[in-house]
């Protein structure tokens, strides 16, 4: 402790002068661990943060911000849609705005804001005080922010990609595409693209290494079981999509011939590839959401999840099978009809695991009592949409009929189906369950709940019509149709029901700012529920537990350890609790039964990260538009900041 | 059992109602044509699954709502919503107790991972083992290849339009299949840019056409008539106005049809007429266009030989009248952006002349 500490501590928590100490008091946080655990003041010191909870915090609502931007291209698509023959925007604009709306929701809303709440909530559900890499953490949010703002800086250039969020070749290469429009898509997604893959090499050794003591495998909670299968799903997939788009990137710059026909290459590789990347892709996004689902439902029914163990199997299935589906995209492309068969077999297979988790939900609820709220309505609504959009899901893995539907109206209403109500309900459930976390208030029961039923209209309206508008021929990715299409009334409707989508999610912007102005103080845990992160303040303190707990039940909170069963390791956790010369220090644990066998070093807060973040966007730039000698200053300051980023300091805290 | 007086009335006309409303809801599903109004072999089939699929899901859904519903209604907690430090909830004790104890004191209840194994494994196996077989027997069926007396067609998909041919009869069109109603049909599919795809939901489902490969489509149309194809694979900036027309004949016509499409037409005697033809042939047109039977012997774009016969212009996107005509070839961009065919500007006098011409190339 410092001579200030001593000499402040009795004053009231405004009148200090120290802004760490402030803040400490103010929560009720412990000074020591506090200092140890924080940033640096200042915008430096924000620039250098790597705790989880700032990283997993600023991804939530990056991409949440990212979601607004996509969402906004989605309604002037369905005002573009809503009567024949509209010229509000032109072709050119309208191809642009849905490329951007389907990469932007792919990949700068749905995977960064899963995996910011599995960085943020992951650590507080196994009892961590940080994760395992925290500067690899910051970087893969700089990363991931850079890439975003990348791929929108086409904005200011007006070579906004337009090839489609699929990419296909030969439209993408140079001889049809030859603006730096899908350049700047193939460069900002792999930079994403690597942000995502060090998030879940991360998340990955978090669970593996970091449970508390006695959380064995089999009492983890779903949802870290769900972002570990998600993490390890995109260990596997996103390099192959990155390595596609470098195929890509360099049959367009230096003519080299992957996709190319004309010279042995071959345009079906790229959807090969993409597809091996693109569906695993979904189940990453639905995977963790049920995993939301999973941690909502037991907090509202009042009992364990009935079928712990099928669940986690079919969580597992989930992500190993969807690996064995992506040729389901291709059923149209010629490929022999024996082999679509296969497909078909592992398409249909996959909805097992899926109709095991939905009886589970439902039986959980069968079995226990029903306490109501908002994020529980989200989570009903979800039920239902989501078996819709499963059952349409399994009617398109029927070869014939995919012939028909395939590349329809169909299918877009079929994939809003599971990617709204599979993925952002849950989010949304998650949300409005967790943000007392988030920023330690209390979302209003009235306006949620306001805001899932416009939302949940809003979507059925606007979503349900579009299966009708597939059978009656309406193709996907068209800018406009004609009077005589006979397509007009659903499109009508279905364009109400998006802005109707729309006000529901402002009305949650509103929800969030009202909650953040006056909203109600949540207390450590306002819905009595069973896992670790309600154990801790709202929002939790920089070290998350003051002593790390231990475990002995999937629901701990309802079936608590006795610390005294095992006082030599009460006695180890509690001396964690006074940082050893200002050191993060965390327990470390065997991977399958959670035996405590080491304490583990965390890295301290660093710029460097943002440094390389930045240099890596520089190069990717200067390789966009040809500067080789700013490519090789961007390299230079890359190889230097990772040095320095990864040079032995001293292992304490600066204490400011 | 006393009933108000006309309810039994007022039930009836409301049953009424209701069944005034079924034609409209099946209008609704499968109105106007498309792919629930088959009038081909391939697209019956793919209709017949869809029925029975939506026989299944509608089971299945309404099932899983009607238990989602008992579930969470039969035994609520009515201590709704959150504890937070202001309300009376704050005072009530937290913990395992209130965790756990509630369910534990009204009891455990039957069917717990039975009903996970029954709804989640059992049920759903059966029914997909029952989609994988029709999926098996009506596909195969679907994609048969070498049937005798199969017509083949060739089609070829361009930036935005179909190019097609038919190898038995030496005819070339463009953005129109011509097809003898009952006869087994192979549409030979290539590309020589991007990818397209094609798709004419009354007849048949959709198969891509791949730069680098050939991709065979069988289809067999019962029944005479029009039918709007399209293309179904994003392929640029046009995607949305690449199109076509699919006319099915009766046989006979259909013989007549490509007897016409294929006749090759001569230099007009017809002095102004010939003017025109001499627009045409000195012009910018011939450098992509053919025209059989004259010099315009050019495969880039549309052959024009029955130009005159067809129902819509620029892949299906305006009627081919005069009027249309004269503002494609002056200013194609403005009725189609993006399009591979450059505007010619001419002296109405001369556009005259070529558009009497050129409405001469048909029957």
């Amino acid at each position: 402790m410092t001579t200030e500490a001593v000499e402040t501590a009795d004053l009231p928590p405004e009148d200090r002068h120290d802004p760490v100490e402030r803040r400490a008091a103010l929560h009720g946080w412990d000074p020591e661990l506090t200092r140890v655990w924080s940033a640096p003041p200042g915008l430096v010191g924000w620039l250098s943060a790597v705790n989880h909870k700032d990283i997993g915090r600023r991804f939530i609502w990056t991409s949440l911000a990212f979601l607004f931007l996509g969402g906004l291209q989605a309604l002037v698509i369905r005002t573009q849609l809503a009567v024949p023959e509209n010229d509000l925007v032109s072709a050119e604009l309208y191809n642009q705005l849905f490329t951007m709306h389907g990469t932007t929701m792919m990949f700068l809303f749905v995977v960064p804001c899963l995996e910011g709440l599995a960085m943020f909530f992951a650590p507080l559900m196994i009892g961590a005080r940080d994760m395992p890499f925290p500067r690899l953490n910051a970087f893969g949010y700089w990363a991931f922010l850079a890439g975003g703002l990348f791929v929108y800086a086409s904005f200011f250039t007006g070579e906004v990609p337009d090839g489609g969020w699929f990419a296909y070749v030969p439209l993408t290469d140079t001889e049809f595409s030859p603006g730096r429009n899908m350049d700047f898509w193939l460069l900002g997604v792999t930079l994403v693209e690597v942000a995502g893959i060090v998030g879940a090499l991360e998340i990955v050794v978090l669970v593996l290494k970091h449970k508390v003591p006695g959380m064995a495998l089999h009492r983890m909670p779903l949802f870290v079981w769900s972002v570990l299968v998600m993490a390890a799903m995109m260990l596997v997939a996103f390099p192959v999509l990155l390595t596609a788009s470098l195929l890509l990137e360099l049959q367009r710059k230096l003519n080299l011939p992957f996709y190319d026909p004309s010279a042995g290459g071959d345009p079906l590789l790229w959807q090969h590839l993409f597809w091996i990347f693109g569906h695993p892709e979904v189940y990453i996004q639905f995977i963790p959401a049920a995993g939301i689902v999973s941690t909502v439902i037991p907090a509202f029914a009042r009992r364990p999840i009935v079928g712990y163990r099928l669940v986690v199997a079919a969580l597992v299935a989930t992500g190993v099978a969807s690996f064995g589906l992506w040729v389901h995209h291709m059923f149209a492309t010629g490929i022999p009809f024996l082999a679509l068969t296969f497909f078909t077999a592992a398409s249909l297979l996959i909805a097992i695991p899926s109709g095991i988790q939905v009886f589970a939900w439902l039986a959980t609820l069968w079995q226990g009592v029903v306490r109501w709220s908002t994020a529980l309505w989200f989570v009903i609504g979800f039920v239902i949409i989501f078996v819709l959009g499963g059952i349409t899901g399994v009617m398109v893995a029927v070869v014939p009929f995919n012939w028909q539907v395939h590349d329809s109206f169909f299918v877009v209403a079929h994939f809003h189906y599971v990617l709204i109500g599979g993925v952002v309900f849950p989010i949304f459930a998650g949300l409005h369950y967790w943000m007392p976390k988030l920023n330690g208030h209390l979302l209003d029961e009235r306006i949620g709940r306001t805001t899932f039923w416009l939302m949940f209209v809003g979507f059925n309206v606007g979503f349900f019509p579009q299966h009708v508008l597939g059978f009656e021929g309406m193709p996907r990715r068209v800018y406009t149709y004609t009077e005589g299409d006979g397509w007009d009334l659903w499109n009508m409707v279905s364009s109400v029901g998006a802005f109707v989508l729309g006000l529901g999610f402002a009305l949650f912007l509103v929800n969030v700012w009202v909650s953040r102005r006056r909203g109600e103080l949540a207390g450590d845990d306002p819905w009595d529920a069973p896992t670790l992160e309600w154990s801790t303040t709202s929002p939790p303190a920089p070290y998350n537990f003051r002593v790390q707990p231990q475990v002995r039940d999937v629901s701990p909170r309802w079936h608590p350890a006795d610390p005294e069963e095992d006082p030599e390791l009460a006695a180890v956790l509690e001396e964690l609790a006074e940082p050893y010369e200002g050191r993060r220090e965390t327990v470390g644990t065997t991977t399958l039964d959670g035996q405590p066998n080491e304490v583990v070093l965390i890295a301290t807060s660093s710029i460097w990260p943002f440094v390389v973040a930045i240099a890596l966007v520089v190069a990717l730039a200067a390789a966009l538009y040809d500067l080789v000698v700013l490519g090789l200053v961007g390299l230079a300051v890359i190889v230097v900041g990772v040095v320095a980023w990864l040079w032995p300091g001293p292992a304490r805290t600066e204490v400011p | 059992m006393a009933e108000p007086a006309g309810a039994g009335e007022r039930r009836r006309v409301a049953r009424r109602r209701w069944l005034r409303l079924a034609p409209f809801a099946s209008t609704l599903l499968a109105g106007c044509g498309g792919a629930l109004a088959p009038t081909g072999r391939e697209a019956g089939a793919a209709a017949t699954i869809w029925w029975v699929m939506f026989a299944i899901a509608a089971v299945v859904f309404l099932a899983v709502v009607a238990i989602l519903v008992v579930a969470v209604r039969s035994r609520r907690d009515e201590r709704a919503g959150p504890r937070t430090e202001g309300s009376s909830r704050a005072e009530e004790p937290a913990g395992p107790v209130r965790g756990v104890g509630e369910v534990e004191a009204k009891g455990p209840r039957a069917a717990g991972v039975p009903m996970v194994l029954v709804g989640g494994v059992v049920l759903p196996s059966v029914v997909l083992a029952f989609l994988l077989g029709v999926t098996i027997w009506s596909g195969d069926d679907m994609r048969r290849e070498g049937i005798d007396g199969a017509l083949p067609i060739e089609v070829v998909g361009q930036q935005y339009w179909w190019d097609v041919r038919y190898p038995d009869h030496d005819v070339r069109t463009a953005n129109e299949i011509h097809l003898p109603v009952g006869r087994e049909v192979v549409l030979e599919l290539r590309s020589d840019d991007v990818i397209h795809s094609i798709w004419i939901p009354e007849l048949a489902g959709k198969l891509d056409l791949v730069p680098g490969t050939v991709n065979r489509m069988t289809l067999r149309a019962d029944e005479v008539g029009t039918y709007r194809g399209r293309c179904a694979e994003f392929c640029g900036l046009q995607h949305a106005r690449m199109r076509l027309d699919v006319v099915v004949h009766e046989p006979a016509d259909f013989d007549a049809w490509a007897e016409e499409a294929s006749a090759p037409r001569g230099t007009p005697t017809d002095e102004a007429l010939f003017r025109g033809w001499e627009t045409f042939m000195s012009s910018s047109c011939v450098y992509c266009h053919a025209i059989e039977g004259t010099p315009a012997s050019s495969e880039f774009g549309p052959d024009l030989t029955n130009l005159a016969d067809r129902a819509r212009l620029a892949a299906g996107v305006v009627p081919n009248n005069r009027g249309h005509l004269a503002g494609w070839i002056l200013d194609p961009q403005r009725i189609k952006p993006g399009n591979h065919m450059p505007a010619t500007w001419m002296e109405p006098q001369r556009l005259n002349e070529l558009l009497d011409y050129l409405e001469t190339l048909g029957t």
